[in-house]
């Protein structure tokens, strides 16, 4: 006879069973895996790592340089620097990954008739093609939110760094764009947690990173359920230390009158 | 005959060439330790005619001659006629993300090309003259408006200009801040500094200026002595300005 309460508390514990049998693994040797496949992960971390310090670093040159481009009055200066933000912000990241790795070689091969090693799991430059894309990527986001930050700064500014004689580089460098890099820290951040997560995309050109290592590791030990874990709690410990060092350096070189001004609240 | 400081001619500004030009044909001397007032209406073009002074706006016709050189000609160094003019902003403008100190060191260092000590030296006896040697430290968000404007001012001194332009200086402070800095700018005519001074006070005018020149559309319509202009003009225009804002 069904009698839905009985069968809501069979679901209950049911559940609770479920949940007892899934902690239950921790205490296996299951989750050892971790431990024996220590050096692979760590090796990964590292390429991950290496990967996005990179791609962040060169992300950033181009933005700031993309973003001054964008500002100038001269259109044969501004006109490329609009190009490349819209299309590399216009199309997905994995199509410009899979572009890089194996059209582009095929159009080098075209173009000049030089051969280049393709994207394949053997290809030495697969990681300096992540880096690459990655970088050019970020790139074009940061260099909209540098642009934005530039543009928020009162023109007073400007005028007030030229009127004391400063020459407009000097004025940028002095004035206008310590002011924009306070401003942006919490949208830069933002870009810069991206760009951890969307390194993920890259496994697909065979960079043994995080992500891929993790594709040959569950395949080998058929352990999903605990390498995706593992291999999602490594990005976590990215982001979240990430996050905490940007949030102090944001608060580090606050200065009354710029950025957010956080209210005195809680 | 001495040749004036600072020499303007037939100085035309448009910003649009379908609107009546901000400033049209405008004539000025400005010699040496004079002290030169400039009134008008909102919009007759005062801040044009000032920023075309230091080339901050680039006027589209005319000449302007600082000590005898022409500063429209293409191999003048308009950073450094920018050096030899200070100039006084009517928002303050001060650089957001330096304290004070660092806003008077800046062009110092990165101009004049001075070693920290020197500027830091220089910036301390211009704040002392503004009365602000405690303030050295703080930011500018952390400043009133009256103490803002007198680090406007120590900026623009401490590079020991020639000739000081200030748009509007007390316009954006309460009443009881004016006076300070009235009392700052005619301190600094008292000891000859040239100034040309787009203002509203005037009691400024009065006090300090040796000439007053009144604007109207982007020209000048009277100039003279402060007692022939604001208590003796002969332009209507010029009558119904002072009838309004006095
Ligand atoms: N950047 C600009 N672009 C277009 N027109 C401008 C610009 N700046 C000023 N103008 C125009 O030029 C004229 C003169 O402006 P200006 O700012 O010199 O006047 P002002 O006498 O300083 O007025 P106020 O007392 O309000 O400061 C006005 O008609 C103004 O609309
Ligand atoms: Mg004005």
């Amino acid at each position: 006879m069904a009698n839905p309460i009985i069968d809501f508390f069979a679901a209950v514990i049911n559940g609770f069973r479920n949940v007892f049998d899934f902690l239950g693994t921790f205490s296996t040797n299951s989750w050892f895996l971790l431990i024996d496949n220590w050096d692979v992960f760590l090796n990964a971390l590292r390429t991950t790592l290496e990967i996005c310090i990179f791609s962040m670093l060169f992300g950033f040159i181009i933005g700031v340089i993309a973003a001054l481009m964008k500002l100038s009055s001269n259109k044969v200066i501004r006109v490329p620097s609009v190009l490349y933000v819209e299309i590399l912000r216009g199309t997905p990241l994995l199509v410009q990954i899979l572009f890089m790795s194996f059209a582009y070689p095929t159009l080098v091969q075209q173009l000049f008739s030089v051969t280049l090693v393709e994207g394949t799991w053997t290809n030495p430059t697969a990681r300096w093609d992540a880096i690459i894309v990655l970088s050019l990527n970020t790139g074009a986001y940061q260099a909209e939110i540098i642009r934005a930050g530039i543009s928020s700064i009162p023109k007073g500014q400007l005028e007030a760094a030229r009127a004391i004689g400063l020459s407009y580089p000097e004025a940028m460098a002095y004035v206008i764009l310590p002011q924009a890099f306070r401003v942006i820290t919490p949208p830069l951040a933002n870009e810069f947690i991206n760009l951890v997560l969307n390194s993920s995309l890259v496994s697909v050109i065979a960079v043994s990173d995080l992500t891929q290592t993790g594709r040959i590791i569950s395949s080998r030990t058929f352990r999903t359920l605990e390498t995706w874990t593992i291999v999602g709690l490594f990005y976590f410990s990215i982001t979240l230390t990430l996050s905490r060092v940007l949030q102090y350096v944001e608060k580090r070189y606050r200065i009354p009158g710029l950025g957010i001004q956080k209210e005195e609240s809680f | 005959m001495i040749e004036p400081l600072l020499s303007i001619r037939n100085l035309e500004k448009r910003y649009n060439a379908t609107d009546p030009p901000a400033l049209n044909g405008v004539n000025m001397d400005v010699s040496k330790g004079e002290v030169v007032v400039i009134i008008g209406a909102s919009g007759s073009g005062k801040s044009t005619l000032l920023r075309c002074i230091n080339r901050l706006i680039e006027p589209t016709a005319g000449e302007i001659y600082f000590e005898g050189l022409n500063v429209l000609d293409p191999s003048y160094d308009v950073n450094h006629l920018r050096e030899q003019i200070g100039m006084v902003f009517q928002n303050f403008n001060l650089f957001t993300h330096l304290k004070v100190l660092q806003n008077i060191t800046l062009g110092l260092i990165k101009v004049k090309k001075m070693s920290k000590d020197e500027a830091e030296k220089i910036a301390y006896e211009t704040l002392r003259m503004v009365d602000l040697e405690d303030k050295a430290d703080s930011y500018p968000a952390q400043l009133s408006g009256g103490q803002a404007q007198r680090v406007g001012i120590a900026r623009a001194l401490a590079m020991n200009p020639k000739l000081m332009l200030f748009d509007e200086p007390t316009s954006a402070l309460d009443p009881e801040l004016v006076g300070g800095i009235i009392q700052i700018m005619e301190d600094l005519a008292k000891r000859q500094m040239t100034m040309v001074v787009v203002t509203h006070e005037m009691g400024f005018a009065k006090e300090a200026a040796d000439r007053v020149v009144y604007v109207d559309g982007g020209a000048i319509v009277e100039e003279g002595s402060p007692e022939e202009v604001l208590t003796n003009p002969k332009h209507e225009r010029t009558k119904q300005f002072l009838s309004r804002i006095l």
